[in-house]
């Protein structure tokens, strides 16, 4: 009763409750959205990579891909295997791009390329033909059957750069208009010398789909095309008598094996399978392949994003540690100011521990209140976040995440309330810290000298 | 079993002191007291003179440097503080001069204090019926039983030290001690807290009354002058 009197009568106390409301509430929301995004870019960064990618930092590549990759067929611990080939070009002579070769139905099969595409119908297998136009604004255009075959599939904000957008192409489910990619690559041969034309390889490729991977670096960079036509563009198909190279394996592991226990039997599969290769002699391109989890493939765009979050962590950590020292300093005055009333309450026999639970269920009352409050208004700013930051944009020009920068495209919205179990805990019971020492001091007070206080 | 005129409360050798600036002032010098059961005791001296100190100790509001309080046979300062608490709460009551409630409750919770702090929270939420018929009691042999809602603030001081009264005598304690419970009301007031302390001492009831008022300890069966910190 004294409790529950002391809590609703004492203003002070509200502005105590206030202050662990607000702590929690900016804990939980920033705590959702950053584990949210780290959690966002981690699935992204994996989906987009596989599990395990064999490769090697030099654009040269290394041969010898497709025989690794029936090694680990044997050996039944993958799902699904690919080679690829990353290289730099120009599009359209002006804008720099990433090149990315791929066999699309296996590059499908290893990562969620498939998904990222926004015009294939769904239970289709993509590749890379340009639709047949039923519809078509300029009717005198129609491209041959071997141009239909030099499909590229840009990612969604390179298309962007050049002023086209995904609406401005397609309308009621079909392509409005072919879209050319000019694209001009360097072809480099096995021994890291460029080759080829001395303008560079060029290539009309056509706008087939875009993908939205999600990854700001990739989407507004990246241009997919087929892995064949790239590999023969860059000279690395075999025409100098050497064997054909890829620049990486991208390898989705068998569900029964864990990322951990993949890693290491590749590695060991690898370094037999160059045992093999050195006793033939052609090694030279193999010594320098590294073969790495999705995580350390992905590291620098997952790395910042981590540690942003574990700053975070720390700074509200101190934060919270502010609130427990208002609500300490609010429980001292109010002990202070109470001082005569535990007197009163002592002298008909209250103990120490009994005056000191006055304080300590106070502060229990206080950052439960305080807690739960908080939870609610956090959850529900987590829950609207994008609406928030809609508004904020529409109003103020102010974005909250821009994806640019948060290499994200939409600010994650999902509360996990088991963290959210956590915060209110830890609030609470910080709560209850910020007026032990009060309530101590009240314990350990002289009836006699309390009593006398005016 | 109890009997009237058997010791309740005796005091050899009291002494206490308090630090004023640099000095210690000695305000109790070695006071020998003995009180008896269903007795009513008043002890006078001037202003200063360590009455209020004396009642405090008594009971068990504050300690002395030297001497003993036996009470019931048991020197209460040798006891661990949960006995101390415990007959505080249960076999001491105490009105003081300035009434002394919670302004936050009610009459009726003010005079259930004593029966609140005894209690677990559970003991509490079994015992609280019983409890509040007590305190409901009490309230109504003081004349304050439709005070008993009413928040300190809006009852006369009269009806306040009636609160305390009801407050100190809730828990039916072996001992009463009153300091100056006259103090702070008109002659009207004054009255009918005499008269209550009357009655209840013709019920039984040991009391230990301070007062300068040699009207008031007029009610009482024995006077004692403390003067110079000792009872002469």
């Amino acid at each position: 009763m004294l409790i529950w009197r002391y809590f609703l009568k004492k203003h002070i106390a509200f502005i105590a409750i206030i202050a662990v409301m607000l702590v929690v509430m900016m804990v939980l929301v920033v705590l959702s959205i950053m584990s949210g995004l780290v959690e966002r870019v981690r699935l992204q960064n994996h989906h987009w990579s596989g599990d395990i990618i064999i490769s090697r930092d030099s654009m040269v590549g290394f041969p010898f891909y497709d025989e690794f990759i029936a090694q680990l067929d044997k050996n039944n611990i993958i799902e699904a295997a690919t080679p690829t080939i990353k290289t730099f070009g120009l599009v359209n002579s002006r804008n720099p791009v990433q090149l990315l070769g791929i066999r699309i139905r296996d590059f499908c099969q290893v990562t969620n390329f498939a998904d990222t595409l926004q015009h294939q119908p769904s239970g289709t297998i993509p590749d890379f033909t340009v639709a047949d136009l039923t519809y078509v604004k300029d009717s005198d255009r129609r491209l041959t059957d071997r141009q239909r075959k030099h499909g590229c599939i840009p990612g969604i904000y390179t298309l962007s750069r050049d002023n086209f957008s995904r609406n401005t192409l397609w309308y009621d489910g079909k392509l409005l208009t072919y879209l050319p990619f000019d694209i001009t690559v360097f072809g480099i041969n096995s021994k890291g010398v460029l080759t080829g034309s001395e303008t560079g390889e060029y290539r009309k490729f056509w706008y087939v789909d875009d993908s939205d991977s999600g990854l700001i670096d990739v989407d507004s960079s990246t241009i997919y095309v087929d892995f064949n036509q790239l590999q023969k563009l860059c000279w690395m198909n075999g025409t100098d008598g050497k064997p054909k190279r890829a620049g990486e394996i991208r390898i989705k592991l068998s569900r029964h094996i864990t990322l951990a226990q993949g890693y290491l039997q590749i590695k060991k599969l690898w370094m037999k399978f160059i045992d093999e290769i050195k006793m033939s002699g052609q090694d030279e391109l193999l010594g320098d392949v590294k073969i790495e989890t999705w995580k350390q493939y992905r590291r620098s765009h997952i790395g910042p994003m981590e540690r942003e979050k574990s700053l975070m962590i720390v700074i509200f950590c101190l934060i919270g540690l502010v609130a427990v020292f208002i609500v300490f300093a609010i429980f001292y005055m109010i002990v202070t100011e109470k001082i005569k009333d535990l007197g009163i309450v002592k002298s008909v026999g209250g103990t120490g521990w009994g005056v000191s639970q006055i304080f300590l269920g106070y502060g229990l009352l206080v950052g439960l209140a305080g807690a739960l409050m908080g939870i609610i208004l956090g959850s529900s700013i987590v829950l609207h976040s994008n609406d928030i930051d809609a508004w904020l944009n529409k109003h103020f020009g102010f974005q909250l995440w821009p994806p640019d920068i948060y290499a994200i495209d939409k600010i994650p919205d999902v509360v996990d309330y088991r963290q959210a179990f956590v915060i209110a805990l830890v609030a609470i019971l910080a709560s209850v810290a910020g007026a032990f020492l009060p309530a101590r001091r009240a314990a350990r007070l002289g009836i006699v000298e309390t009593l006398q206080v005016d | 079993m109890a009997h009237k005129n058997e010791t309740i409360l005796s005091v050899r050798n009291l002494q206490k002191s308090y630090s004023v600036g640099r000095t210690r002032q000695q305000v109790l010098r070695g006071v020998n007291l003995r009180i008896r059961r269903g007795e009513f005791v008043a002890i006078m001296g001037a202003s200063g003179s360590g009455k209020s100190t004396l009642l405090h100790i008594l009971g068990l509001l504050d300690r002395p440097d030297k001497g003993e309080v036996i009470f019931e046979g048991h020197n209460v300062y040798e006891q661990k503080q949960t006995v101390q608490d415990r007959i505080r709460n249960r076999d001491i009551g105490f009105v003081f001069q300035f009434y002394h409630l919670l302004p936050e409750l009610n009459t009726e919770e003010n005079v259930l204090l004593p029966l609140m702090v005894e209690s677990s929270v559970l003991r509490w939420l079994r015992h609280r019926k019983k409890a509040r018929q007590q305190a409901r009691d009490i309230i109504e042999a003081v004349g304050l039983k439709n005070q008993s809602r009413q928040r300190p603030a809006t009852l006369s001081g009269g009806e306040r030290q009636r609160t305390a009264l009801a407050r100190a005598l809730v828990q039916k304690p072996k001992l009463l001690l009153a300091d100056e419970p006259t103090g702070n009301l008109d002659s009207a007031a004054g009255k009918v807290i005499l008269e209550l302390l009357g009655q209840r001492n013709r019920s039984g009831q040991t009391i230990v009354m301070v007062t300068h008022d040699i009207m008031v300890a007029e009610l009482a069966d024995r006077k004692l002058q403390l003067k110079d910190g000792l009872i002469i």
